[in-house]
């Protein structure tokens, strides 16, 4: 039998313990909530029969955890032990006390609620989970702050390094270079990718735009836009490169845009009251007709342009006489070869840059397989009269027959002259003036309008030359006639020359054969996409900067 | 947050203005031809840019507007040296009266904010002139797309989630009181288990302990609990009540109805959790963002003019 004296131990206001004893006796004392506990615990984190004390077969007293139940002795987990006084239990939220028996009975067992339920609204809320964003863990002004600097940081600062800097090293110029891509608008244009990350190349000075002279250290043959240096300047006044060159903006050619020509040229009229150019607007609506460059000198400068438009006024002036009909004749032209047959290409070879033709010369091209040989007549087969110069061909003749004529006065034979030639003079003198008799009487005929050298030139008659009385036009073959335009021949490969130039059927070399405007649209259209064209803007054919040594605009 | 007052301000004051400048900028965008195509460089270009600027200073002074009269309040009941929290009512009053003293209310700030917002969005985006790269002006241009894509979710959360919050409460006042309603279930269902087996006091123990209302970022948005201990207890006191005795019924009854008056009062207390946090996460984003937005916006501009 165990008697038991349990002290039920609670907290008054001021937290001092008040004491309540029970006597408890039996057998055994069970611990728990179970209705038949000796030491009745009523909360449910206590089981329902949570420990038991018994005798030990020595007659000591034990306390031992019921099955599936937890105790606590002196703190830690224990199945069971022995209730020697001051040995503290830990029954769920219950603290109990072995204190040290009386006489009267066998065990004292204070009992005391030490972790009771919370009932108040503060442990409540310290018992939850965060209920806000913010409790649970979310700022605002953290990630503001690290945004705020890594953005001020990347992309203000550092790219505002100068990075020409002595001092700095390598990784870190490289990495600012990387860094300083970031404040470009878009891709560099083509041709100054090269220099994209040193922006200091063009932009001098920060804070001001780009100056023309930076353009200038590297560009330095650009020529002007309009020749005349009074207009180019009015024209312009103090406008900037980077007003038209956009370096910025990618893939665009040389930074600019056909619609920066628009500009001016779709109201150039309007700029320029005394232009004769015309407004224009879009390859395919509003460009004018061709006016094409005729040749009237040597000089470059000796052209004049006429549109195409102008029908009439579209005969070429070349001094020759030609016909390509005849040259290009299906049958063939009677050659020392046998009849043979020509084709364009036969005169007309491209030059080196493949845009136009090489000159056409009476060696290279009439000559070419011995046609047009200037041969004297039989028996002197081998001699041929100069081509190129009157009065070289005089020479020739009368050096030819003062030579015959003195070695026949050398082998004493006669004199073939006209009559009453050299009268009265000496053999010798005789035989020059028959030299010269026979020269010119050659050369009347060599230089008739219809026959020899009048067959393919223009031949006037010189009153007061009595050494050469004759003149053979120059001749000025226009090899350029879109002079303010760039076209080129070897990207049209692909067409016949005469789908675009009707020579076939020329019997005269003053016809001309360059194609009007309209064919070039056969394919070619303005900036409006159209199905199987090519759109073409103004820099395809036109250069805003003329080269130097271009032609002279004519406005 | 009504919708007549946010809206529909003074009689849509600031939809009419922000509807006119974007009429106004699409017709100008779509007029002009600038000779070297759309972007942010040419005559109109510039002009959206100056236009889109000054709309973002006005926006930003809204984030001003707002925190100052409570900056305000709390210095003095600093001075006064009272915890903010105790005197709610009075700092309400308080603010209400410092809103009269000082022009525009700060619901017509909130709509002027809201339309602006918008029309930043037509402006901005025609200034870039549809060009977008990997530089600090796209970034510019996302954060504030970002910004204002969080701040129309915040319209959308004012005007919809305070009534279904409302509705959520079902009468019961604050969050606390619900809070406290369900730890009285949870004291009543621990009394009333006590007379029940280990078994069934374990669940109602385990329900009241590791029930969780809120959490993480995530619980929060979701209202969700993996394994709920309560809606888990409900489901198994079901099953064991058919196992006990005739004489226990009566008080099992009484205890399975608290702990399903308590699932019910802890998916509320979660729901209404969950519409608090989706009512303000957004800000997590809106203002943060708006700052980052707005050093990327002073970068994007230094950068232009830096290099001009």
């Amino acid at each position: 039998m165990i008697r038991c004296l349990i002290v039920q131990i609670s907290r008054n206001q001021s937290g001092q313990p008040v004491r309540k004893e029970l006597l408890a006796t039996g057998e055994t004392i069970q611990i728990g909530r179970a209705a038949g506990c000796k030491i009745l615990l009523l909360d449910h984190r206590v089981n329902f029969h949570h420990a038991i004390i018994r005798h030990s077969d020595e007659g000591r007293l034990f306390i031992e955890a019921e099955e599936g139940a937890d105790i606590a002795i002196n703190g830690s987990p224990e199945l069971g032990a022995e209730l020697s006084p001051g040995t503290h239990i830990l029954v769920g939220p219950y603290e109990l006390i072995a204190e040290t028996p009386t006489d009267d009975y066998d065990l004292v067992l204070s009992v005391e609620m030490v972790r009771p339920l919370p009932d108040d609204h503060e442990h409540i809320s310290a018992k939850q989970a965060p209920v806000t964003l913010a409790g649970a863990g979310l700022s605002k002004r953290k990630p503001a702050l690290w945004l705020v600097g890594a953005i001020a940081l990347i992309f203000l600062i550092l790219p505002m390094i100068p990075a020409s800097g002595p001092t700095l090293p390598k990784w870190v110029t490289s990495l600012q270079a990387s860094i300083k891509k970031s404040w470009q608008l878009g891709e560099m244009s083509r041709g100054h990718h090269l220099i994209s990350a040193k922006c200091d190349v063009c932009h001098l000075k920060p804070f001001e735009a780009v100056p023309d002279k930076a353009c200038e250290n590297c560009h330095k043959t650009v020529a002007r836009h309009i020749e005349d240096k009074t207009l180019h300047a009015n024209v312009f006044k103090d406008m900037q490169c980077g007003e038209c060159h956009h370096e910025h903006r990618g893939e665009i050619r040389e930074g600019t845009l056909d619609a920066q020509c628009v500009t001016c040229h779709a109201k150039i009229k309007k700029k320029n009251d005394k232009t004769k150019l015309a407004n224009i607007r879009d390859f395919s609506k509003d460009h004018p007709a061709f006016s094409l460059t005729f040749k009237t000198g040597h000089k470059d400068s000796d052209v004049v342009r006429i549109p195409q438009s102008d029908k009439t006024k579209l005969i070429e002036k070349s001094g020759l006489k030609f016909s390509h009909k005849v040259h290009l004749d299906k049958e063939g032209v009677s050659s020392p070869e046998g009849d043979t047959v020509l084709e364009c290409r036969d005169c007309h070879q491209l030059d080196a840059a493949g845009t136009r033709f090489r000159p056409i010369s009476m060696e290279k091209n009439c000559q070419q397989s011995g046609c047009h040989a200037l041969n004297f007549k039989p028996p002197v087969f081998k001699r041929q009269i100069p081509h190129g110069s009157e009065r070289k061909l005089m020479v020739a003749l009368r050096e030819y027959y003062a030579t015959t004529a003195i070695s026949k006065v050398a082998a004493g034979e006669k004199l073939q002259c006209g009559a009453g030639v050299g009268v009265g003079k000496n053999q010798l003198e005789r035989a020059l003036d028959c030299a010269h008799h026979n020269a010119y009487a050659n050369a009347e005929i060599l230089f008739k309008p219809d026959s020899g050298c009048g067959e393919c030139h223009e031949i006037t008659p010189v009153a007061n030359d009595k050494e050469v009385p004759w003149k053979v036009t120059p001749v000025t073959i226009t090899s350029h006639w879109l002079r303010n335009s760039h076209f080129t021949h070897a990207k049209h490969s692909t067409a016949k020359c005469t789908e675009c130039h009707d020579k076939a059927l020329s019997e005269k070399s003053s016809d001309v054969a360059i194609p009007a405007i309209e064919k070039c649209r056969e394919c070619h259209v303005g900036n409006k996409q159209v199905k199987n064209r090519i759109n073409s803007g103004c820099d395809n054919c036109h250069s805003f900067h003329k080269q130097m040594g271009d032609v002279a605009q004519h406005p | 947050m009504q919708r007549g007052t946010l809206l529909e301000y003074k009689n849509y004051r600031y939809f009419k203005i922000a509807s006119l400048l974007m009429i106004a900028a699409v017709l100008a965008y779509l007029f002009d031809q600038p000779a070297m195509g759309a972007y942010g460089g040419s005559w109109l270009g510039y002009m959206f840019g100056i236009l889109s600027a000054l709309i973002v200073v006005v926006l930003t002074l809204y984030g001003v507007r707002k925190r100052l009269p409570s900056i305000r309040i709390e210095r003095r009941n600093l001075s006064n040296a009272l915890p903010p929290q105790q005197d709610v009512p009075d700092r309400r009053k308080r603010q209400a009266n410092w809103l009269r003293h000082h022009g525009a209310t700060l619901q017509g700030w909130l709509s002027a904010h809201t339309y602006l917002g918008i029309a930043l969005v037509v402006l901005a985006t025609l200034h870039t002139g549809f060009q977008f790269g990997w530089n600090v002006h796209t970034l510019a241009y996302v954060l504030m797309m970002v910004v204002i894509t969080s701040g129309c979710y915040g319209i959308y959360a004012y005007l919809r989630l305070p009534r279904l919050m409302t509705a959520n409460m079902g009468g019961i006042s604050t969050f606390d009181a619900l809070l406290l309603e369900i730890d009285d279930l949870d004291k009543r269902a621990s009394v009333k288990s006590l007379q029940f087996s280990d078994d069934i006091c374990a669940i109602v123990r385990k329900a009241r302990q590791e029930t969780l209302i809120g959490g993480n970022f995530f619980r929060q948005l979701t209202a969700y609990q993996r394994d709920c201990p309560t809606a888990k207890a409900v489901q198994q006191l079901q099953i064991l009540g058919k196992s006990l005795k005739y004489d226990q019924l009566k008080s099992f009854d009484d205890l399975f109805l608290i702990m399903a008056h308590k699932e019910i009062l802890v998916r509320r207390a979660r729901r209404d959790v969950m519409y608090r946090a989706r009512l303000e996460f957004w800000l997590y984003l809106h203002a943060p963002l708006s700052i980052a937005f707005m050093t990327a916006l002073i970068a994007h501009i230094v950068a232009i003019f830096f290099y001009w």
